[in-house]
């Protein structure tokens, strides 16, 4: 490949813009990290393929608007992840208004896991996680599953850091409060062993 | 807090993209180069839109200029087209007539003889500033076209 790892990433984007071997580093690069994220957030494979194709179309055709301002960008490609999620969850919440009025079903019995490795620890926690605001969805997911920085998500959220710590603090709590107490209690029982 | 030394330790499955990584890869290449070519579109229509503005204003402002464009664009060379005036009255001036413009009198017969059976010519008739009837004649240059041969 032309581009190494030690080349400086502002020149690869700049080139990205004019020459494709460029732009096909970065998807390289960057799409194994955007797709993990967008599982970790909506848990469902085909979601995230829709999800990370709009992001990566959207980040070509966004490519001359990406302006070099400290900001590495994984950040902004992260950026844009979030928010497509957030039109996703708006749609899904608009769907899920209609399916319970008509078919009055479960919607815990309509989440799809099949196509997804089992992991019921993930799968545990994801539950109770998608019960929260989508923002502290977003920032528990990118502080203990994708093992962020509180740096790193000041970057990628435009917010700062003591903000943020004080967010994440937040939504633990709200966590902490939606999960029944044996549940806990089983969590806790799993730090121990 | 507890909580959050829970999820530390929560075990995440290794989510990998597969065979979506090539095909997304293969739908943004197509896209860049589709993206490629429309800007190319865009420019080569921006600047036709560009020449086509810049003719009409020398139309406007200077006709001569967007005539000699015209002929060199679309190759009417008019320059060995016979241009001829008639002049039907005695007493037109004549003496600010271009030099290409032959002049001939109505009133000799065989000064007409030399226009040409299978040649074309456009006739026009006006009045100039005096109100005297002039009678111009111009060749007409039909590009030849190519036989089909069957």
């Amino acid at each position: 490949m032309k581009y190494r790892d030690n080349i400086d990433e502002n020149e690869i984007i700049a080139e990205a813009k004019r020459d494709y071997q460029a732009f096909d580093y970065i998807y390289e690069k960057y799409m194994p990290q955007v797709f993990q994220y967008v599982m970790y957030r909506v848990y469902n494979r085909e979601t995230a393929e829709d999800i990370v194709s709009t992001v990566f179309f959207k980040a070509m055709k966004n490519l001359n608007l990406f302006k070099w301002r400290k900001i590495p960008f994984s950040a902004w490609l992260y950026r844009i992840a979030y928010n497509e999620i957030c039109n996703f969850a708006k749609k899904e919440k608009k769907q899920e208004k209609i399916r319970q009025n008509i078919l009055k079903e479960d919607p815990e019995s309509t989440y799809e896991m099949n196509n997804i490795g089992e992991d019921k620890s993930f799968r545990f926690v994801h539950d109770y996680l998608k019960q929260l605001p989508l923002k502290d969805q977003d920032l528990l997911t990118l502080r203990f599953f994708e093992k962020k920085s509180f740096t790193e998500i000041s970057q990628i959220t435009g917010k700062n850091e003591s903000t943020l710590r004080v967010n994440v603090h937040r939504a633990l709590k709200k966590l902490e409060s939606i999960m029944p107490e044996e549940v806990l209690n089983y969590a806790y029982r799993q730090i121990s062993l | 807090m507890p909580i959050d030394k829970y999820l530390c330790n929560v075990n995440l499955p290794d989510f990998q993209p597969g065979p979506f990584t090539v095909r997304l890869k293969y739908e943004l290449k197509q896209l860049y180069f589709d993206k490629k070519l429309s800007n190319f579109y865009h420019y080569v229509y921006s600047s036709a839109i560009l020449g086509l503005f810049v003719i009409c204003l020398l139309l406007v402002f200077k006709p001569q200029t967007a005539h000699n464009i015209n002929s060199f664009v679309f190759r009417t060379d008019h320059e060995n087209a016979l241009d001829m005036l008639l002049l039907a009255e005695k007493d037109i001036d004549i003496s600010n007539l271009p030099s290409n413009i032959r002049t001939v009198s109505t009133e000799m017969p065989n000064s007409l003889s030399f226009l040409e059976d299978d040649k074309s010519y456009l006739i026009h008739k006006f009045r100039n500033h005096e109100n005297k009837t002039m009678i111009y004649i111009s060749e007409v240059k039909n590009q030849q076209q190519q036989r089909i041969l069957y």
